[in-house]
């Protein structure tokens, strides 16, 4: 009887210390959430990006100068249409023309953020010329990057064009680009899946 | 009264807190992150524009042409002129998970036509893609997909008219 009291002592005493076990799980946690946010470029909402069927993975996104091209006509089309989606179009429209702070959709065909942290909306078509304004962008950008320490050479430009976009809008994005000097061009898309 | 506050305090003498359910959370939300990590990435294309100098040491050989319609038709036009139509128009109702709509993304044929262009790595034949101002981004990301999957790498775009 008096043996078997002593055991139960003992094993009140072998117990563990979790403590360190559960910073090493934060630790890990913090890791892979600053790990995730690192490979992102900053994504625009409402963009409805293209789909394809073999693309490659985005594995750095430093260097990377980001331009939305969005479809803003396509938009307002596909809200007022009857598909079961168009309520949630309207709400892209309503996050896009609060993002930008413009109240006209049709004219946010361009959207950027600076390095500065700054957003900011260009206009195609309107007889400004927009190329010139997104190659000033993009050099602006590119000076900004050349104060850090990125390699010269992964200065790209990332658009993300709304799939629903015209050519034309993305084209001028590129000759811009060209314009500039940062001959590489990167397209933002998501795997199309059978 | 005395003696029934007494007891009381000798319950509260031994607070162990339960912490393996906190671990349990830990790990979940560990693992929460783990998987969107990898399931929201965006894909991209990589492509590098030609320098203008690369543009004239190529004008001695006629360039392959593949050309994106305004009705979003895309034709194949080899060194002879000759033209085939490699995907028909289309107007973009099919949605992601739709029948059907991995197929109008994937334009196997095009690849086929690619293939032999990349014979030859360190002599890449001339390649020019002409999108019209008012054909879509999408129909574009499908060819640069075929180019994707054919390992071409250069190629120069155009847009046919002139861009608003």
């Amino acid at each position: 009887m008096g043996k078997k009291k002593v055991q139960q002592a003992n094993e009140d005493y072998g117990k563990l210390d979790m403590s360190s076990m559960i910073d090493c799980c934060f630790l890990l946690l913090i890791f892979f959430i600053v790990n995730a946010t690192a490979l992102t470029v900053s994504k625009d909402p409402s963009v409805t990006m293209p789909q394809a069927t073999k693309p490659t993975d985005l594995e750095d996104a430093k260097g990377c100068i980001v331009i939305n091209v969005f479809a803003p006509e396509k938009m307002q089309e596909f809200a007022k249409s009857n598909d079961p989606m168009a309520p949630n179009e309207q709400t892209r429209i309503n996050k896009l023309m609060e993002t930008y702070k413009c109240n006209d959709i049709t004219r946010i065909h361009y959207g950027v953020k600076t390095h500065k942290g700054e957003v900011k909306y260009f206009t195609s078509g309107t007889g400004e010329d927009v190329v010139k304004k997104l190659e000033d962008f993009i050099k602006d950008e590119k000076k900004a990057l050349e104060a850090t320490k990125i390699d010269p050479k992964q200065f790209r430009v990332y658009i993300r064009a709304d799939a629903r976009a015209d050519w034309s809008r993305t084209f001028n994005v590129i000759g811009a680009a060209n314009n500039a000097e940062v001959p590489d061009i990167v397209f933002g898309s998501l795997p199309a899946k059978k | 009264m005395a003696r029934h506050r007494k007891l009381q305090t000798e319950d509260q003498e031994d607070p162990k807190t339960e912490i393996s359910s906190m671990i349990d959370c830990c790990f979940l939300l560990l693992i929460y992150f783990l998987v969107a990590t990898s399931l929201v990435s965006e894909k991209k294309f990589d492509m590098a524009l030609p320098s203008s100098s690369g543009a004239a040491s190529s004008s001695n050989n006629k360039p392959f042409n593949i050309k994106i319609t305004e009705d979003n038709a895309v034709v194949w036009e080899d060194q002879s002129g000759a033209r085939v139509q490699m995907a028909g128009p289309t107007d973009f109702k099919l949605r992601p998970g739709d029948p059907g709509y991995y197929e109008e993304r994937d334009l196997a044929e095009l690849v086929g036509k690619l293939a032999p262009l990349n014979d030859d790595p360190n002599n890449p034949k001339p390649l020019v893609l002409t999108a019209a101002p008012l054909a879509k981004h999408q129909r574009v990301m499908d060819v640069m997909s075929a180019l994707t999957q054919a390992k071409i790498k250069a190629v120069s775009v155009k847009c046919e008219g002139v861009a608003d």
